[in-house]
């Protein structure tokens, strides 16, 4: 049993989402999202050598007691001999890649697990959109996928020393969720006839709501002809589209299928997309 | 053998995919306050806890969900079920009639987040009733979860619902 003591809200200061791009992220938040941004924002939990620019050192005050004092940011950069070779504009090099981020998010949980519950908020920001597309892509209404996101959060937190391997935790994270969403699902065809009123319930309004949302001609046929594949389709790609590749275990894990057959059917559903686009003169690469 | 799913995208396939995404970002992006209503949620003391799930939200009366009228919300967890009915109020605030079943005397934590991201979080209690009935009155609108802790067993919380937007 983990006790945190005391209770301090954990917020971001307004504007944090905005001001922290930087390099390629900028790239993926103008494409519309950012969402596997993993390195969009100063990291926390990062390697004890990138420590000096943790500085987010408005963080609770438990958790900076927390952190061993070798790992503390210097909150004016007065001394400490470990963090003079560390420029405060520094990320995790790009390049590192997957397999860095996954290592950082094994520490965030590793913190958690020792107490410091503070150290998931950074898990909480970057896995949060695949998630929601994990419980969106099973159906349920954004009321309902946004509860069954919660819950597994929850779940994560009651379950912190059950995750045997720490850098599988994306992974774990996904499968809750799908089981959560499949328990609400169930729910929803056990209770939806009998009369009662259950709100927003009702799956993705379809095509049309949206259309006011696409400005852009180009997003439309995209859509249109996104539609016209089979639902399974449609979730993959969907949930494809939020992962990097070295991550399809995470895939096959919301997919419940092999990891070994991702590959193929993303080649196939990909294909057919492909056919559909190309056809239509009014679809553009760029 | 290589997993085709290894095998690098061509450019087309690549743009599609990013096209997908952007679109998904565009026309189904997560609640603005979800990773809010998480962390909100998740700041416990004490993780060995049961977790309540929502597992009904229906309206009585007239509005939508955050309108006016009354709201029962039900959550379900492995040793009780909570409900609890949060009806606006003239003076703008909500009143919140919850019901603990089976019935124990248990203290209920009604946890607030702050109105701004710089406002402390607010909590009260109560102590429900043999029957488990408790209430809370004049609570302001804004993200809330409930937690129950049982009154002769130290202060550790037993349940946790997730967070709701009062």
């Amino acid at each position: 049993m983990s006790v945190r003591p005391g209770f301090a809200p954990k917020r971001l200061p307004t504007g944090w989402h905005g001001t922290r791009f930087v390099g390629r992220d900028f790239d993926l938040r103008s494409r519309g999202g950012a969402v596997w941004a993993s390195v969009a924002y100063r990291p926390t939990c990062v390697p004890r050598e990138h420590a000096g620019l943790t500085a987010r050192p408005t963080r609770t005050a438990a958790a900076f007691r927390a952190m061993p004092i070798t790992q503390k940011p210097s909150r004016h950069f007065t001394g400490g001999r470990s963090l003079m070779h560390v420029s405060t504009d520094t990320t995790p090099p790009a390049e590192a890649g997957q397999d860095d981020r996954r290592t950082r998010l094994a520490r965030c949980l590793e913190r958690a697990r020792s107490g410091e519950l503070a150290a998931l908020d950074e898990v909480v920001r970057e896995l949060n959109p695949l998630l929601w597309n994990v419980a969106r892509a099973q159906n349920l209404s954004a009321d309902q996928a946004a509860d069954v996101v919660q819950t597994t959060w929850l779940e994560l937190v009651r379950r912190l020393h059950e995750i045997r391997a720490p850098e599988a935790l994306a992974a774990w994270l996904v499968t809750a969720t799908r089981r959560e969403a499949w328990r609400v699902r169930t729910w929803n065809r056990q209770h939806m006839s009998e009369g009662t009123e259950i709100l927003e319930s009702t799956p993705d309004p379809g095509p049309e709501p949206y259309e006011r949302l696409m400005s852009d001609e180009r997003d439309r046929v995209l859509w249109r002809h996104f539609q016209r594949l089979p639902e399974r389709c449609r979730t993959l790609l969907r949930i494809v589209a939020q992962v990097e590749r070295p991550d399809y275990s995470m895939v096959a894990e919301a997919m419940e299928m092999p990891r070994g057959s991702i590959g193929p059917t993303r080649g196939r559903c990909l294909a057919k997309l492909r056919e559909l686009l190309l056809a239509d003169t009014e679809w553009s690469l760029s | 053998m290589t997993d085709p799913a290894d095998q690098p995208l061509d450019e087309t396939d690549q743009a599609i995919l990013d096209q997908v995404r952007a679109l998904h970002s565009l026309l189904d992006p997560p609640p603005p306050d979800l990773n809010e209503r998480v962390q909100f949620a998740i700041a416990l003391e004490n993780v060995d806890v049961e977790v309540a799930r929502l597992v009904e939200d229906v309206l009585a009366g007239s509005g939508a969900r955050g309108g006016e009228g009354s709201r029962t919300v039900t959550f379900e967890s492995e040793s009780r079920t909570i409900i609890i009915t949060l009806a606006d109020t003239p003076d703008g605030r909500v009143r919140v009639d919850g019901w603990l079943a089976p019935a124990a005397r248990m203290r209920v934590e009604l946890r607030l987040g702050g109105a701004t991201p710089d406002t402390p979080a607010a909590s009260e209690s109560v102590v429900s009733d043999d029957s488990g009935r408790f209430a809370f009155d004049g609570i302001a609108h804004g993200l809330a979860m409930v937690l129950v802790h049982p009154i002769d067993e130290g202060d550790l919380t037993r349940i946790v619902t997730p967070s709701l937007v009062l």
